[in-house]
């Protein structure tokens, strides 16, 4: 009994932990950018092209991780042209991001009817599984839990300190963070606006490439255009409740992933046939918790100043 | 130069209507029979590609002109049947259920054009309208009674959308109905993801229901099968698919797909329409007209003969009527057919 109420936890633990892992990592790109000074709401889309190229390419391919570099390739093309709008066209942030999601629907769309007759089923025969940690995995409750995942969370969880240590500990941070404070100021001081931002939108590309990537090669195995299901957006706002911080986004990603997964759990084990009625109101947790979590933690919180607003010289 | 412009003109302008009349009187063919589907979403949805496929075959061997649009809003589907009615079009399939009441205020007005709603709660039928829906709970019941024949825990789940939605329910009902006519006490868990689309979700709704000891589930929506297995490659649930054949999207895990054919309908319609006897009212799509399949995973039927003869027996059963369940408490069937108390 003892060992099955472990299991129970270790795979709630493990189900929090892969829910979360999309999140972790559209929400540490997003950190990048949003450090920078831009307001990347295209993230959504994004996530959508590079889901769509991660499949094209391991179906057209046969090989997992072609698709999985084409996903990367396809999240930074994305977030490029998103760029080109809002660094060197000046355009309004808000609206080239939206109109970057509108653009990624009907792409996805069109290119997969090019490339599939009607009534065709495509699917991927295999996933990226988890990849167990030699060693660390045959540790009890802990190995199971963070050691069997897939390479998503592992990049997700390293990239925690090195995007920390990016913002905060080296110059390219600190010339990030003063462009996200005051472009004008910035560029004054000799800096190169949209070169910084630039590279930022090229790093949180590939961590949206990422993201996008999980779900067609990792999670499921068939393509949609509805595959994203909002979570793009949720990583916006685990941005602004982790207060611009990788390690708040990474904490908010957790708490966002657990209490998705208890919604669910909960289903299951405390009400049983009987939850049709409350599965409803359990599947706001996540929601409800992160406004709470707002609520107590983002009060006082200031986000950096230039941020979403367009930038140039003249 | 006047002069050789205007001559032109009437020279290119009798070629055109020279052209015209020829093409309509003498190399046009046959009017064929005009049907269109109007769709919701796209038609790479599972629920629209049940009826185009059937539709896209209804071309091939009926001969009929198909044309469809997709993406059309609840909104401007007056706009759309219109304009197809004044196209010629005979068949008009709205296939949506935000389309209903549009289709039930319209056909009436319209009594030379057949009409066939997908799901809903139309109630002028007259002669020129049917109802349709997926109506697969016979199929689900098979899948019911095929899981309690192989579950060793006893214990089945269900993942699906939002609770309370009639035509799904239908189906649950009959997946669970199979289920205790095999065993009565057998216990069934249903686990809502509270979003039409969202395998990430059901992976970890399917995960929360094995954690439980669940080891059969009706993955109703997409997403459970990816739950089914540890990372060694192990089983520890298997699977049953939903509306469209998923056997091949995890062979080793999904034992069968309960699922939806369109064609007879789309054949009966068609050719009632063509004949003058258009069945209007509720077309159900049953076991017996082939509407409602159970489709086996070949590795499976090979390796469980058993399950598979008593499987076979049950269909026999149930096209000819002689199983007939009900089912009541929370989950209500949205409508008929009237089954009986299991009796197993």
């Amino acid at each position: 009994m003892i060992e099955m109420e472990w299991a129970l936890i270790i795979g709630f633990i493990a189900a929090g932990i892969r829910t979360s892992a999309p999140l972790m990592l559209a929400s540490l790109g997003e950190t990048i950018v949003e450090r920078g000074g831009i307001l990347n709401l295209g993230i959504e889309g994004a996530m959508l092209i590079s889901a769509f190229t991660g499949f094209m390419g391991a179906f057209l391919s046969g090989n997992l991780w072609i698709g999985l570099l084409m996903a990367i390739l396809g999240g930074i093309l994305t977030v490029i042209t998103f760029g080109i709008l809002v660094v060197r066209i000046n355009l309004d942030q808000v609206v080239s991001g939206l109109a970057i999601n509108l653009l990624a629907a009907g792409l996805c769309l069109y290119f997969f009817r090019l490339a599939f007759s009607q009534g065709a089923f495509p699917y991927l025969s295999e996933l990226i599984g988890p990849y167990p940690i030699p060693l660390l995995s045959q540790i009890p409750v802990i190995g199971e839990v963070l050691f069997n995942q897939t390479i998503f969370v592992y990049v997700g969880i390293v990239s925690v300190p090195i995007t920390y240590y990016l913002i905060f500990k080296t110059s390219y941070g600190l010339k990030l963070r003063s462009v996200g404070e005051d472009p004008l100021v910035a560029s004054y001081l000799g800096i190169e606006v949209s070169k910084i931002r630039y590279t930022a939108l090229i790093l949180e590309g590939i961590f949206v490439g990422m993201a996008g990537g999980l779900l067609c090669l990792s999670m499921f195995n068939v393509f949609d255009t509805r595959i994203v299901a909002a979570r793009g957006f949720v990583a916006v706002s685990i941005v602004i409740l982790g207060r611009w911080n990788p390690v708040g986004a990474f904490a908010g990603s957790l708490l966002f992933g657990f209490t998705e997964a208890l919604s669910l759990w909960i289903g299951t084990f405390l009400i049983g046939p009987e939850s049709a009625s409350i599965s409803q109101l359990l599947s706001l947790l996540p929601y409800l918790v992160t406004l709470i979590a707002l609520l107590i933690g983002g009060r006082r919180v200031r986000g950096p100043a230039a941020l979403g607003s367009p930038f140039s010289k003249e | 130069m006047k002069t050789s412009l205007v001559v032109a003109v009437v020279v290119v302008a009798i070629v055109i209507v020279g052209a015209a009349y020829a093409y309509t009187s003498i190399i046009a063919p046959a009017q064929k029979f005009k049907v269109a589907a109007i769709y919701v979403t796209p038609i790479e949805e599972t629920w629209n590609q049940v009826l185009h496929n059937a539709l896209l075959k209804a071309k091939n061997e009926l001969g009929i002109d198909y044309a469809y649009s997709e993406k059309v809003s609840e909104s401007d589907v007056e706009r759309v049947i219109r304009e197809y009615i004044n196209s010629g079009y005979k068949l008009i399939m709205p296939h949506s259920w935000g389309f209903w009441e549009t289709t039930d205020r319209l056909a009436p007005q319209f009594p030379n054009v057949y009409f066939a709603q997908g799901s809903g709660l139309c109630k002028n039928f007259g002669k020129n309208l049917a109802l349709y829906d997926y109506y697969i709970q016979e199929a689900a019941f098979e899948a019911g009674a095929i899981a309690a024949k192989i579950t060793k825990t006893n214990k089945l789940g269900i993942v699906t959308a939002f609770p309370g939605v009639g035509d799904v329910n239908n189906l649950l009902n009959g997946f669970i109905a199979g289920a205790k006519y095999v065993n009565p006490n057998i216990n069934v868990t249903i686990s809502y993801i509270n979003s039409w689309y969202d395998p990430a979700k059901a992976k970890t709704a399917a995960s929360a229901l094995i954690a439980s000891g669940v080891d059969v589930i009706y993955a109703e929506r997409y997403g459970v099968f990816e739950a089914c297995k540890d990372p060694s490659g192990k089983v520890l649930a298997y699977a049953f698919g939903n509306i469209v054949d998923q056997n091949s999207l995890a062979p080793d895990v999904v034992v069968g797909s309960v699922t939806w054919d369109l064609y007879p309908m789309v054949k009966t319609f068609i050719q009632g329409a063509q004949s003058g006897n258009f069945p209007a009212g509720v077309y159900y799509t049953t076991m017996k007209t082939g509407g409602s399949k159970f489709v086996w995973n070949s590795a499976f039927a090979q390796n469980l003969t058993a399950v598979k003869a008593f499987a076979d027996n049950l269909e026999s059963l149930i096209i000819n009527g002689t199983i007939k369940w009900t089912v009541d408490g929370n989950l209500v069937p949205l409508s008929t057919p009237n089954f009986a108390e299991p009796k197993p």
